[in-house]
């Protein structure tokens, strides 16, 4: 293919789908064909792969186990996911009790992600959380975990805010994309709408430095609004009026 | 009505209706999961001849949700033709399985036969069909609909074009607009999932695709795939909608789930009749179609709501429930739902058949997202083979997303090329007032793309 017109590459610029690629008769041309298998192959990898424990323990994070004993019963079962193992509530037995701030990270549906940006995420957010001089919970990771096993975290531990930073489903575009779930007083009886989400944390994305101080001032509006996700924003929004009148 | 089989000299009993609907499904991730699934492959068989077994009545009576504590039921029960039911109620599935494929079966025939089923009847032939009988089957039952298109005649094959970007970029929209046209793409609808779920947003969009499908005079009709109640606050304010979108699911409380409701969706196809951009396309009469309802396997497993059916028959009874608007258009999501529900390409591609079936079975105008999601069991390969399928299953539509990777969902589905492609390899055709905007167009000719197509620098306004 030629180089595009001008007035359409002003478009193309302004998007990152797959187009101005041409076709062998009505098909996608080779190379075409060969970057979107590369770009599953890396999904499909970063989906199955683990993280390893030497960067659990680089990380200084107490690693727990869930109910998925192998990745394919966690992809299959999410209940699993949200479920401790009983190897995991003995270490919690072992971890600070009702701190102000739990974090855990969680591998969610991407391990790379978690290799690739939760060191940064991690460091930075200590320093922003340290210079607010929050007291922080044992840090924990939780291996084949989904985002609701921050609830039984939460039972077990009764912090004031947890957050957790779980690897997203990767796409074609980026397999190393963080979200980061933040909930006031977690139980096993919170919901969805109880969490506040920082999503698109990765290097195309919110940048993971950037990233820290956002969640740092999520939390900070957490405790001080004693809520978290609808019902917090049901308050700001309350505030807001009562301002505006 | 029998609840037991014996098989190799082995009983197997089943509790109710229900129990036995479930049981004779092909393997399901999300049966297994909901723990209604066969015990073994033998019981699956024997399933299977149980249902076969049943009249069409005992399936009328036992919808796998009571008629007094689901609305999903009652809406289906009330669109009954009582007429045909009662020259179709001692039938058995088995014998409903052996008409439909038989050589002196009629369209016309097929045509007036549907409006006597439910659901549950539908769910029932495709338990005891194979694959190829849910092609051959589906092919003989057209299901045709008309707004600035006609989607659905025997001979053409369907997109829906999906320009999605991830913040919803006008410029970057209007780039996947041009090049999907330049492959033919976009017959059935231009379609975009929006980023943000808001009445500016949306109504942002709305404008951007009308003034588009104006100035290059494309016979198409726009839809912005919001939640129903952000559409009717657009509406309302006057923006520019063709098609009304929602998405359904088979019992009342999973429809409650998707923030919906039968009360709210009479009211949105009202508003809809009342405002469509389209009501006054051509000076045309009689009862418009102007309703787009995307399905799936496994919502109501998802929602928590599926009361023990499994996820087959509560798939067919969104299609009953579709019915009572008179769609536009109606989409099996197949692959979307995850590894949870469909495990892998297999079951994708045999869901991606029974909803095809059952959808044209019932009388909507279904068309398929075969997809998948990377955390699942399949890759672009499945999508294939099941597109292959159901276009020669004679399917509505596909959905047409740059190279099949849709930046703003994060799932991969079929592409431009592969509309294309699947035309020229079965001498399908696009919609005929689409054909013709084409061919004018030098982008098609004789059916077969023309060195033009493909780029889309032929849409830049001059």
């Amino acid at each position: 293919m030629s180089a595009p017109a001008p007035a359409l590459a002003k478009l193309l610029a302004r998007t990152p789908a797959r187009l101005a690629i041409g076709r062998s008769g009505p098909r996608l041309p080779t190379a075409a064909y060969l970057r979107f298998l590369a770009d599953h192959g890396r999904a499909r990898d970063a989906v199955l792969a683990e993280v390893p424990a030497a960067v659990v323990k680089k990380l200084g994070l107490v690693e727990l186990a869930t109910a998925a004993a192998s990745r394919a019963a966690y992809l299959r079962e999410p209940r699993l996911g949200r479920t401790l193992a009983a190897s995991a509530r003995s270490r919690l037995a072992r971890c600070r009790k009702r701190p102000e701030v739990q974090l855990v990270v969680v591998d969610g549906l991407s391990a790379a992600a978690v290799v690739a940006h939760a060191p940064t995420l991690l460091r930075a957010l200590g320093r922003e959380l340290g210079r607010r001089r929050r007291r922080l919970g044992t840090p924990l990771f939780v291996r084949n975990g989904r985002v609701r096993i921050q609830d039984e975290i939460g039972h077990a531990l009764r912090p004031e805010v947890c957050c957790a930073i779980v690897g997203e489903r990767p796409g074609l575009a980026t397999t190393t994309s963080l979200s980061a779930y933040v909930i006031y007083r977690p139980t096993r009886s919170s919901a969805e709408p109880d969490r506040s989400l920082i999503a698109n944390i990765h290097d195309g994305g919110i940048a993971p430095t950037a990233a820290a101080r956002r969640i740092a001032d999520l939390i900070d509006t957490c405790l001080e609004h004693h809520a978290s996700g609808a019902a917090l924003a049901a308050r700001l929004a309350a505030g807001a009026d009562a301002s505006g009148a | 009505m029998r609840l037991a089989a014996r098989v190799h000299g082995r009983s197997h009993r089943f509790t109710s209706v229900r129990d036995v609907l479930a049981r004779a499904n092909e393997p399901k991730a999300g049966d297994e999961r909901a723990g209604i699934a066969a015990r073994s492959h033998e019981e699956r068989a024997a399933a299977k001849l149980v249902v076969a077994e049943l009249t069409l009545a005992d399936l009328r009576e036992n919808p796998v949700a009571p008629l007094d504590e689901d609305e999903v039921s009652r809406v289906i029960d009330a669109g009954v033709d009582e007429a045909v039911y009662r020259e179709i109620r001692g039938w058995s599935v088995g014998e409903l399985r052996d008409w439909l494929l038989a050589d002196d079966t009629s369209v016309a025939a097929v045509q007036r036969l549907r409006r006597g089923l439910t659901a549950e009847m539908a769910a029932a032939v495709a338990k005891i069909s194979s694959n190829l009988d849910l092609v051959y089957a589906a092919r003989r039952l057209p299901v045709t609909t008309r707004a600035r298109t006609t989607v659905g005649l025997p001979g053409r094959l369907s997109t829906r074009l999906q320009p999605n970007h991830p913040s919803d970029d006008p410029d970057g929209i209007t780039a996947a607009i041009y090049e999907g046209l330049a492959y033919g793409a976009g017959d059935a609808l231009i379609g975009i999932n929006p980023g943000s779920d808001d009445v500016a947003n949306v109504s942002k969009l709305l404008e951007l695709t009308r003034d588009l499908i104006s100035r290059l005079g494309v016979p198409t009709q726009n839809c912005v795939l919001a939640h129903v109640t952000t559409q009717m606050r657009a509406l309302e304010r006057g923006a520019p909608m063709d098609i009304l979108f929602q998405s359904l699911a088979g019992t009342e409380a999973a429809v409650a789930s998707f923030g919906t409701s039968v009360a709210m969706l009479d009211e949105a196809s009202a508003m809809i009749r009342e405002r469509s951009t389209l009501r006054t396309h051509g000076g045309r009469t009689g009862r418009l179609q102007l309703m787009y309802f995307e399905t799936g396997q496994g919502s109501e497993l998802s929602a928590g709501a599926h009361g023990g059916a499994d996820q087959v028959t509560l798939e067919a009874r969104c299609y009953g429930l579709a019915r009572r608007y008179d769609p536009f258009l109606v989409n099996t999501v197949v692959g979307f739902i995850g590894p949870e529900y469909l495990a892998d390409g297999r079951q994708i591609v045999r869901a991606g058949l029974e909803d095809h079936f059952m959808g044209k079975l019932l009388g909507v105008p279904i068309g398929a997202d075969a997809c998948y999601t990377n955390h699942a069991e399949a890759d672009q390969n499945d999508c294939d083979n099941l597109a292959a399928l159901l276009a020669t299953a004679g399917c509505n539509y596909f959905m047409g997303v740059p190279a099949g990777d849709d930046v703003m969902l994060g799932y991969q589905t079929t592409s431009y090329h592969d509309g294309a492609t699947l035309r020229q390899l079965l001498g399908l055709r696009p919609a005929p007032e689409f054909e013709a905007w084409l061919v004018e167009r030098g982008l098609l000719a004789d059916g077969r793309l023309t060195d033009r197509a493909g780029d889309p620098a032929v849409f830049l306004p001059r």
